[in-house]
């Protein structure tokens, strides 16, 4: 009487909870249970003991080749969805990856097409040079374009001068998903080298009367452009990577104390000191600065090819 | 051991030539390996209550990736794949972890 509700009680709950009881207690494949069953009564009863003993006879030459089979295909399946995974997950990583490639492949090949330049401006300027030297006005003009081509970049030149490191701060990396929602003043952003610091100190490094200028290897000349592209500093439009390695020429000592003393040398002492920025001023013996881009044509096309 | 042996070199293999997927065949994998996880664990609980047989093993194991497969297919042609998938993950994840709890029984008696 008093147990009754009780009864129903969990037998409500049973019914619920039956198909989670189910699971739980019909985990093991019941055909496992039922193959058991269906040999032993077809051995009959009487046959039980003897289970243990026809045991060598379970596994019979071509069965076990299907167990094995099965577990290799199992295996294989395995190793083959966790491979899947893996190269899959990082899909966006590896999208960039591969637009990381492509950059580099470009940046290789704007190198080969660079020095082929340098190549050709070279033939050219000794066939000026051999053109020049006959002539007593020739020779003139062809010291004064060689003048000319030092200023602006259209020689690579060596000597005594100012190697300028920048260097980005070595704080902890910012959130990248708090420097997606905040995509100006970040906090990482403090201690970063922007375009216009490197421009502060190439100014800064012109006006202690620097003679030739590169950045990051890049020659700068007078047509070069110091600009920014999302973090990426770009000079003539290649993307450097800091440290940013600023290489000025010129007369070593007085270079070194008009750039020390000026406005933008104090100022990014004061950076490194409260950022944690790079910034290292060396005076060395031997440095070079590699050629420039020369300038584009602009009106002069190539002569079309005769007929 | 021949079939542990077999297990191993089953996925030494996956792992060195890293067999391609087709396209089509992706959105299967992931519910097919957890229904092949569940053949596998249910075998060898089978095997420690002493009542594994092979051929109940294989072929449950190639119905389970089959019909889970034809499950994901089926939700994707209906419009609920994730769900009908989260529910398969669900019943085997359930499956695979009370075999488990068996396996351990049996192991450490406890």
């Amino acid at each position: 009487m008093t147990s009754a509700p009780g009864d129903r009680a969990t037998a409500g709950r049973n019914r619920s909870m039956s198909l989670l009881d189910e699971l739980t207690v019909n985990a093991l494949d019941p055909g496992y249970q039922q193959t058991v069953d269906r040999r032993v009564s077809g051995a009959g009863t009487a046959d039980q003991p003897g289970g243990r003993r026809d045991h060598p006879r379970r596994y019979p030459r071509r069965r076990r080749g299907l167990l094995v089979a099965g577990l290799l295909v199992a295996g294989l399946l395995l190793a083959t969805a966790a491979a899947q995974a893996r190269s899959r997950a990082p899909a966006s990583a590896q999208v960039r990856s591969s637009l990381a490639a492509d950059v580099a492949a470009r940046t290789r090949d704007t190198d080969a097409l660079q020095s082929q330049v340098a190549q050709l401006r070279a033939q050219v300027a000794a066939a000026r040079a051999r053109g020049l030297a006959a002539t007593r006005s020739g020779t003139a003009m062809a010291e004064q374009v060689a003048a000319l081509e030092e200023a602006n970049g259209g020689t690579p030149l060596r000597g005594p001068g100012l190697r300028v490191t920048l260097a980005d701060a070595t704080l902890p990396t910012p959130d990248p998903l708090a420097a997606t929602k905040r995509p100006s003043a970040l906090p990482g952003d403090a201690g970063r080298i922007a375009d216009r610091d490197v421009q502060d100190v190439v100014n800064a490094l012109w006006a202690a009367g620097a003679e030739a200028i590169s950045v990051g290897g890049q020659r700068l000349t007078p047509q070069t452009a110091i600009r920014a592209a999302g973090q990426a500093i770009l000079v003539d439009f290649r993307p450097l990577s800091p440290p940013y390695d600023v290489i000025a020429l010129g007369e070593q000592s007085q270079l070194g104390n008009r750039f020390g003393d000026s406005p933008t040398a104090r100022r990014f002492r004061t950076y490194a000191a409260t950022y944690g920025i790079g910034f290292t001023i060396r005076s060395e013996r031997a440095l070079t600065v590699p050629v420039g881009a020369g300038p584009p044509l602009r009106a002069a096309r190539p002569p079309a090819p005769a007929p | 051991m021949i079939p542990a042996i077999a297990l191993v070199l089953g996925v030494a293999l996956g792992l060195v030539f890293q067999p391609g997927v087709p396209l089509w065949l992706q959105p299967y994998l992931p519910i097919a390996v957890v229904a092949a996880l569940d053949a596998l664990f249910g075998a060898v609980r089978a095997q420690l209550d002493g009542i594994f047989d092979d051929k109940v093993f294989v072929i449950s194991f190639v119905a389970n990736v089959l019909v889970a497969a034809l499950v994901v297919f089926l939700g994707d042609q209906l419009g609920v794949g994730s769900q009908l998938s989260t529910g398969v993950v669900v019943v085997l994840g359930i499956r695979i972890f009370s075999n488990a709890a068996a396996i351990r029984r049996h192991a450490f008696h406890a």
